[in-house]
C-alpha cells in the first residue's frame, strides 16, 4: 500500500471561499454558453420582420405555430410515445444493470460492453434495417412468418404506433439507460443489502425496498432525460410515421427548420414547450431530493461491493439478455453489414449484388482522412472537457452548499431541452459575438466546446448521482487530517467517482464522432468531422457508403471502449475475481 | 479613302478592347492565385464534390473549399456570420428557391453580370436563350445554368405498363390505390411542385382525389421512393431523384420516365443549377474567377455531367454524356418548374393549401 503525505491544514474561509468561486465561475460560464443562446432564440422568435430587414416584434410566429390545429395533436402524440417508451426500456435497463453490476450472472462485463456498443450503432441505417425486416410488403421477418400455418398476412407493420415503439427500443432504447445505470449500481456500497438479508429480506424485497431507493436519484434523472429525448425524437418517425400518418411534434418543429427560408421563429416557440416541461420536471425532482440523505451508499466506514448469488437463474439470465440482444441488434446490425458490402443495400435479387466498392470509395473520399483526424481530436477533446468540467458541476450540485443550486441545475438540462439545430445556432451566435471567435467558429476547438456544452445534461447527472453517493464522513476524514480540497478532491473523491468520470468521457467521446445537428452549423472546410461527411452521404443517398462509415465509427469507438472500461475498472474497486457471493 | 480610315480604327478599337479584356483576365487570375483559395457553397453529392474542386485545381492551381450540406443549415450559417460581420463563402451553386428567397432576398449577392468578363462567357450567342441567362427580377444576380427535360414521375414497368397512364386522370385508377410514392408535397421541393402543377390545371377536387382518396404513400427520403419503386411495393413515384433513377436502371430494373401526360405540357427544371457570387466575399478575385470557370463551356461541362444536368450553353454536347430525353428540345413548349413567380409564389400559396388538406 503506498504513502498518502497528508499537505498542511488549511482553514476553512478560503475553501469556502474557493468553493463560492466555483460556484459563480461554473454559473457565469453555463449562463453564457447555455442560457444566452437560448436567450437569444427566444428573443428572436418575437421577430417578425423576415432577416436581413430592422426587427420588429410581435406575436405572429407564436401565434401562427400554436394556432396550429395539428400543433396539439402532434404534441399528444410525442408524450404518448415517449411515455410508452420510457417504461419498458427503463425497467429493461434498472434489470441489465443491475444483472451486470450486482450479481453473479456469468459474462457481465461483456454484457456491459455489448451494451456500449449497441448504443454507438448509427441509428438512421439501422432502422433502414428494420424496415428491411419487418415492412409488410417485403419486409424478410414477414416473408419468413408467411411460410407458418394459419398466417395469411404480414405479422409485423414497423408503419404503426407500435412498430416505432418497437424500433426506438432496439435503435436506442435501453442501451444508454445501462451504460449510465451500470456504474452506479456498481458503486452501490453492500452494507445496505447486507443489513436487509440479515433482517430476512428476500433478493426481492433487497432490490425493491434498499437498492432501487437508494439508487432512485439516478433511476429518476435517466428517467426524465429518455422523457425530454423522447419528446424531440423524429427521425425514426420521419421514416416510419409518414406513411402512416403519424405526425410527432419533432417533425412539427423539423419542418418549420427546412423552410426555406426556415422559420426559426415558430420553431424556438414550439421548442419552448420543452423548457416548460423542464421546469415540470425539475421542480419535482429537486423536491423529491431536497433535504434526504438516503442516497448515500459509499462511507469512510468499510465498503464492499458483494454480489447477490443467483444460482441456476443466473444463466436464465444471461440466456434472456442474449436472446433480447440477437434479436434487437445482432439481427438488423447484420443486415447493416452485408448492406455496406451491396451494390444496393437490402436487394438481395438484382445480378452480383455484393461489392467492395463502398468500404473502397469511401476510404478513397479526399475528405476521409482530414474528416477521421478532426473527428478524433474533437471527441478526445470533448471527453476530457466533460470529465473536467461536468465532475466539478456535479459536486457541487451534490454538495448542498450552493447558493443557487435550482439555477445551475436548470441551466445542465437546457441543452437538451431545445433542438440541436436551434441550439447550434444559438451557439454559434455567441462564438461569432466573442473576442474568442477567431479560435472557436469554424475550427475543431468550437465544435468540442460546443459538443461538451451539449453533453452537459448527461454527464452533470451522472456525476452528481455519482457524489450523491459518497458519503461526507470520507471529505471530513481528510478535513480532519489536514488535506485541502483540492487535495481532498483529486485523491479521494475523483478516483471514488473514476467509474462514472469513465463512462462519461466514453459517452461524450462517442457522442461527439456520431453527432451530426451540433458541428452541422460550426464547421469549416477544414474543421469537417467525419459526422458531416456521414450526413452528406445520407443526404445524397448514398445509404450503403453511410453505413460502411457508421460501421466505421462505431468501431473506432468500440477501441475506445475497450481502453476506457479497462481504466474504469481498475477505478472499481474489487474485480469480479475477488467479489465475494453474498448470502441469498 | 475614308471607308478605309474607319475599318482602322474599327479594327484598332477591337484589338484594344480585346488587350484590355485580355489584361483584366490575366490580372485577374495572377491576383485569384494569389489569394489562393476560394470558398463555395454548393450540392453535397459526391461526384460534384470531387470533380468541381478537382477540375479548377487542375486549371488555375487554386483550391476549392466545399460545403455542401443542407441550403436551410448553410442560411442560418450565413445569416449568424453577416450579423457578426464575418463572411466565409465567395459563390454559390444553389437551387432556385435557396437562390430567390435567402441569398438574394437578404442581399447577400453581389451583381454577378458585371462580375463575368470572360468573352467566352459573355457572349450571348453562346447560350440557348440567346444570352445570359439571370432568372432574377434585376436580371443580374442569379445565373441558370441548367434546363433539364424532368421525368413528371417514374414508373415500375413490371408491375404498371406505360400505355395505363396516358393522362393525369389515368392516375386516379382505382388500382393504383396505396401504390403511388410521393416526395412529401407539404415541404418545399420538388414534392410540392408536382402537386402545384396539378392544383393549378386540374383544381383541388383532382389533387384531393390523388392524394388522399388514392392513399398515396408520403416520404421525405430519397431513397425510401427509390427502393420503394424498385421493389414494386409503390410502382409509380413522384418527386424521385433522378440521379437515384439512372443508378437503379443501371442495376437492371425497369424504370420507365413519364415526360408525357396528354393535356400538360412538359417540364424543364434547372435543380441546382444556378449560379450566385456573394458580397463581401473574403476572395474576391478568387470567386469572379471561379463564377467565370462555372459558367465557361469547360467549367459548366463538368459541372453538367457531376451532376446530370442539361447545361444552358449551347457549345456543350450534353448528347455524350445524357439520355437526350433529357435533353430539352429548341423551340419546344416547356413548363419551367422554376419560374420565379411560380416558386416564390403561386407554389408557396399551394403548398400552405396541401398542408391543410392533408392534415399536417
Amino acid at each position: 500500500m503506498s504513502t498518502v503525505t497528508i499537505p498542511t491544514p488549511a482553514s476553512s474561509w478560503p475553501k469556502m471561499r474557493g468553493f463560492r468561486l466555483a460556484e459563480l465561475g461554473v454559473l457565469l460560464f453555463f449562463c453564457i454558453v447555455m442560457a444566452l443562446p437560448i436567450l437569444f432564440m427566444l428573443i428572436g422568435s418575437f421577430n417578425i420582420n423576415p432577416p436581413g430587414q430592422p426587427q420588429v416584434f410581435g406575436f405572429d410566429n407564436w401565434i401562427r405555430a400554436f394556432s396550429d390545429p395539428q400543433t396539439l395533436n402532434a404534441l399528444w402524440m410525442s408524450f404518448l410515445f415517449s411515455i410508452v417508451r420510457l417504461i419498458p426500456s427503463l425497467t429493461l435497463a434498472v434489470i441489465v444493470a443491475w444483472l451486470i453490476a450486482r450479481t453473479d450472472m456469468p459474462g457481465g462485463n461483456t454484457v456491459e460492453f455489448l451494451c456500449w456498443f449497441a448504443y454507438f450503432v448509427p441509428d438512421f441505417p439501422l432502422t433502414l434495417a428494420w424496415m428491411l425486416l419487418l415492412d409488410p410488403h417485403y419486409g424478410f421477418l414477414n416473408s419468413m412468418a408467411m411460410h407458418l400455418p394459419f398466417v395469411t398476412g404480414p405479422l409485423f407493420n414497423p408503419y404503426s404506433f407500435w412498430g416505432i415503439v418497437f424500433v426506438h427500443l432496439g435503435t436506442g432504447g435501453i442501451w444508454l439507460n445501462v451504460m449510465l445505470l451500470t456504474p452506479v449500481f456498481r458503486r452501490l456500497g453492500a452494507s445496505l443489502e447486507e443489513a436487509a438479508r440479515v433482517s430476512g429480506a428476500n433478493t426481492f424485497t433487497t432490490l425493491w425496498r434498499i437498492t432501487f431507493p437508494v439508487l432512485s436519484p439516478m433511476i429518476i434523472a435517466i428517467a426524465v432525460l429518455s422523457f425530454i429525448k423522447g419528446l424531440e425524437s423524429f427521425n425514426t418517425e420521419l421514416l416510419l410515421g409518414l406513411p402512416a400518418r403519424i405526425y410527432v411534434y419533432g417533425t412539427r418543429i423539423y419542418d418549420y427548420l427546412r423552410q426555406e427560408p426556415p422559420a426559426y421563429g415558430e420553431a424556438t416557440a414550439l421548442g419552448s414547450v420543452f423548457l416548460l416541461v423542464l421546469f415540470f420536471l425539475a421542480f419535482f425532482y429537486r423536491r423529491y431530493l431536497q433535504g434526504k440523505k438516503k442516497f448515500t451508499v459509499v462511507t469512510g466506514s468499510g465498503y464492499s461491493t458483494l454480489r447477490v448469488k443467483l444460482g441456476k437463474w443466473r444463466y436464465v439470465a444471461i440466456g434472456a439478455f442474449i436472446t433480447w440482444f440477437l434479436f434487437m441488434m445482432v439481427l438488423p446490425l447484420t443486415f447493416l453489414v452485408i448492406g455496406s458490402f451491396m451494390r444496393r443495400y437490402g436487394f438481395f435479387n438484382i445480378s452480383n449484388p455484393f461489392t467492395l466498392s463502398h468500404w473502397q470509395n469511401l476510404f478513397g473520399d479526399p475528405l476521409f482522412i482530414g474528416s477521421l483526424t478532426n473527428s478524433l481530436i474533437i471527441a478526445s477533446t470533448t471527453a476530457i472537457l466533460g470529465i473536467m468540467i461536468y465532475s466539478i458541476v456535479g459536486y457541487l450540485l451534490a454538495s448542498k452548499k450552493l447558493l443557487f443550486p435550482a439555477l445551475l441545475e436548470f441551466f445542465c438540462w437546457l441543452p437538451w431541452v431545445i433542438p440541436g439545430i436551434l441550439m447550434s445556432l444559438g451557439l454559434l451566435w455567441i462564438f461569432l459575438s466573442t473576442p474568442l471567435r477567431g479560435v472557436l467558429y469554424g475550427t475543431v476547438w468550437g465544435i468540442a466546446l460546443a459538443l461538451t456544452i451539449h453533453d452537459s445534461p448527461v454527464s452533470t447527472q451522472a456525476f452528481k448521482s455519482a457524489f450523491m453517493q459518497l458519503g461526507p464522513d470520507l471529505e471530513e476524514a481528510a478535513r480532519v487530517s489536514g488535506a485541502s480540497w483540492r487535495y481532498t478532491y483529486r485523491r479521494i473523491l475523483l478516483p471514488l467517482v473514476g467509474p462514472i468520470a469513465a463512462t462519461v468521457g466514453m459517452l461524450n467521446f462517442g457522442s461527439a464522432l456520431t453527432s451530426i445537428s451540433t458541428p452541422v452549423l460550426l464547421y469549416s472546410a477544414e474543421s469537417r468531422p467525419l459526422s458531416i461527411l456521414l450526413l452528406e452521404y445520407s443526404f445524397t443517398g448514398e445509404i450503403e457508403r453511410a453505413a460502411a462509415l457508421g460501421l466505421l465509427i462505431t468501431f473506432i469507438i468500440c477501441v475506445m471502449m475497450l481502453i476506457g472500461r479497462g481504466l474504469g475498472l481498475r477505478l472499481t474497486g474489487p474485480s469480479r475475481e475477488e467479489a465475494k457471493p453474498a448470502a441469498n | 479613302m475614308r471607308k478605309l480610315l474607319a475599318l482602322a480604327l474599327v479594327l484598332y478599337a477591337t484589338c484594344a478592347s480585346a488587350q484590355t479584356n485580355s489584361d483584366a483576365w490575366n490580372k485577374l487570375v495572377a491576383d485569384a492565385k494569389k489569394e489562393g483559395k476560394v470558398v463555395i457553397i454548393a450540392p453535397p453529392d459526391q461526384e460534384v464534390r470531387e470533380s468541381i474542386p478537382k477540375a479548377f485545381k487542375e486549371k488555375y492551381g487554386i483550391t476549392v473549399d466545399y460545403l455542401g450540406g443542407r441550403s436551410s443549415d448553410m442560411a442560418g450559417r450565413l445569416r449568424a456570420e453577416r450579423s457578426s460581420g464575418i463572411y466565409t463563402v465567395d459563390a454559390a451553386l444553389s437551387g432556385m428557391l435557396t437562390m430567390a428567397s435567402i441569398f438574394y432576398t437578404e442581399k447577400m449577392l453581389d451583381p454577378l453580370r458585371p462580375a463575368l468578363i470572360d468573352p467566352n462567357v459573355t457572349d450571348g450567342s453562346k447560350w440557348k436563350s440567346g444570352k445570359l441567362w439571370f432568372i432574377d427580377p434585376e436580371d443580374g444576380y442569379i445565373l441558370r445554368l441548367f434546363s433539364t427535360r424532368t421525368a413528371m414521375f417514374y414508373m415500375n414497368t413490371t408491375y404498371v405498363k406505360p400505355e395505363e397512364v396516358k393522362t393525369a386522370q389515368d392516375l386516379l385508377n382505382p388500382k393504383f390505390k396505396g401504390k403511388i410514392i410521393t416526395s412529401d408535397p407539404t415541404l418545399p421541393g420538388i414534392g410540392s411542385s408536382d402537386s402545384a402543377r396539378f392544383y393549378i390545371q386540374y383544381g383541388e377536387d383532382f389533387v384531393k382525389k390523388l392524394y388522399l382518396d388514392q392513399q398515396m404513400m408520403v416520404s421525405r427520403d430519397r431513397r425510401q421512393i427509390g427502393d420503394g419503386l424498385a421493389r414494386g411495393a409503390y410502382p409509380i413515384a413522384f418527386g424521385a431523384e433522378d440521379e437515384e433513377m439512372e443508378k437503379l436502371e443501371k442495376e437492371g430494373f425497369p424504370i420507365h420516365r413519364v415526360y408525357h401526360l396528354d393535356g400538360m405540357s412538359e417540364v424543364v427544371s434547372p435543380s441546382v443549377g444556378h449560379v450566385g457570387l456573394f458580397n463581401n466575399a473574403p476572395h474576391p478575385n478568387a470567386a469572379k474567377l471561379f463564377v467565370n470557370w462555372i459558367a465557361s463551356k469547360e467549367g459548366l461541362e463538368v459541372y453538367s455531367r457531376a451532376r446530370g444536368g442539361a447545361p444552358t450553353r449551347k457549345d456543350i454536347d450534353a448528347a455524350k454524356y445524357l439520355p437526350t430525353a433529357m435533353i430539352p428540345k429548341e423551340g419546344g413548349d416547356y413548363f419551367d418548374s422554376y419560374n420565379w413567380e411560380f416558386v416564390l409564389n403561386t407554389k408557396e400559396k399551394i403548398r400552405v393549401r396541401m398542408k391543410e388538406l392533408m392534415g399536417r
